[in-house]
């Protein structure tokens, strides 16, 4: 998929279920973790952090989801590897759903209190973020 | 010897019962084989998040990170993958029975295993024995396999981190094909990967891993470890959920088509005992006619 022009990104987007797209694309933006960035064609070698939040493939034909935490890693040649706890096309999102699960996550973070923040917090977190990711997805 | 109508009773209740365990057995098919897409599905994943563990951890350090660290064994936690039904052979009790054996044997050395258990079958065993259970879950189906493993890597992680334990072992069935399954211990945490290993050396040997340094790591290589890692954990449990459930659907499948042969054995053992009293019953009648009618001849 790397182009030797660096014209154009080769883009794989893999999650635990399996490849979500595996395409071509003059840019990426994604939620890195300090701050949304873009990608673009001709970049080094890289490797970040993402958060959960929205990432979108392509300025013209534009494909946009929510993902969770994962990393991006940009390789010598040039491919642009995206990998992610989870991935939703921001057509398929619920937002409806999303916005009761970010609800509900945050009534019980609301009543954690001065508990230790545990494992099971954390998830509760995560919960929160990915539901928060989902929503955004549908509304920008 | 039992009656005619008791035996034909039997014969029908033995062919109802075959008619469930055929149907069963389809059902296990067809659930096997989603099950062993799922597992295809996740091994693009699974190989890049190693990969990139493995190289991370190699230009980072493994000794500087956390979930890497090697403590003296003194708390061990086994997370045991079992399901939440029966009828699947010895599935349930080969992960229990290894789970008891590693506890007694590999992990006599610490003062205390803890268990937590995913599936009720696990559950109903230990708790029975008055095992110390941390938590349980229930078994995961195919759609939330990823979120029960995600939800146990975050406690292991967490659990590790504050020190309430020092090792966290994974035990489940290996799906190896239709046929067998073998049970597996894994250790998860202190995170240890034979490619880390492996790439750490080969990493330090060659002169050229100039390229490695040329990466931009952001926001830097320890808050990527901090990162990654637990997905690193995350996976691993999400593969070995994946083969549970995959050697669950297949001891299943075993099972069944196991019960509906024995089904069929018995229903023509039944059919023939059926038939020989039948049989003796006509004689019995003939004798008794033909005995009637030389008694009146005189």
């Amino acid at each position: 998929m790397a182009s030797g022009l660096n014209t154009i990104l080769g883009v794989n987007l893999v999650t635990p279920k399996g490849v979500v797209a595996h395409t071509e694309a003059d840019s990426v933006q994604a939620p890195g973790e300090l701050g949304e960035f873009e990608l673009l064609p001709g970049h080094i070698p890289m490797l970040t952090a993402l958060k959960p939040g929205v990432l979108t493939i392509g300025t013209k034909a534009r494909a946009r989801y929510a993902v969770g935490p994962g990393y991006l890693r940009v390789d010598p040649s040039g491919a642009v590897e995206i990998l992610v706890e989870q991935a939703q096309p921001a057509k398929d999102i619920d937002a409806d759903g999303a916005k009761k699960d970010l609800a509900n996550a945050e009534a019980e973070l609301a009543k954690w209190g001065d508990k230790p923040q545990d494992g099971d917090y954390v998830n509760l977190q995560a919960r929160a973020g990915w539901a928060r990711a989902r929503i955004d997805a549908t509304t920008h | 010897m039992p009656s005619l109508k008791a035996i034909r009773t039997r014969i029908t209740s033995v062919k109802n019962t075959r008619k469930i365990t055929r149907a069963m057995k389809l059902v296990s098919t067809a659930k096997l084989r989603r099950a062993q897409d799922a597992l295809t599905q996740a091994r693009p994943y699974t190989q890049a998040i190693s990969r990139v563990v493995s190289e991370l951890s190699a230009v980072a350090g493994t000794d500087s990170h956390k979930l890497f660290e090697e403590r003296p064994l003194q708390k061990a936690m086994i997370v045991v993958m079992s399901s939440d039904r029966g009828q699947a052979g010895a599935f349930n009790a080969n992960v229990t029975k290894a789970v008891e054996r590693y506890a007694a044997n590999e992990l006599s050395a610490a003062t205390e295993v803890s268990l937590r258990i995913i599936g009720r079958k696990g559950n109903q065993y230990f708790s029975r024995r008055r095992a110390t259970i941390t938590s349980f879950d229930a078994a995961p189906v195919g759609a939330n396999a990823l979120e029960v493993a995600r939800e146990m890597a975050n406690r292991v992680v967490d659990d590790f981190t504050t020190g309430k334990v020092d090792r966290v072992f994974v035990v489940y069935n290996e799906f190896k094909n239709a046929a067998s399954q073998a049970v597996r211990v894994k250790q998860i945490l202190p995170v240890v990967t034979e490619e880390a290993t492996a790439l750490t050396t080969t990493k330090a040997d060659a002169p050229g891993s100039g390229d490695a340094g040329d990466f931009i790591y952001e926001p830097n290589k320890q808050v990527l470890l901090d990162r990654l890692v637990p997905l690193y954990v995350q996976i691993l449990l999400y593969r070995a959920a994946l083969e549970s459930i995959t050697s669950f659907f297949a001891a299943q499948m075993t099972a069944m088509e196991n019960a509906t042969k024995n089904a069929g054995d018995m229903i023509s053992a039944l059919t023939l005992q059926f038939n020989r009293a039948r049989q003796a019953s006509i004689t019995k009648e003939l004798a008794e006619i033909v005995g009637g009618a030389e008694a009146l001849k005189g």
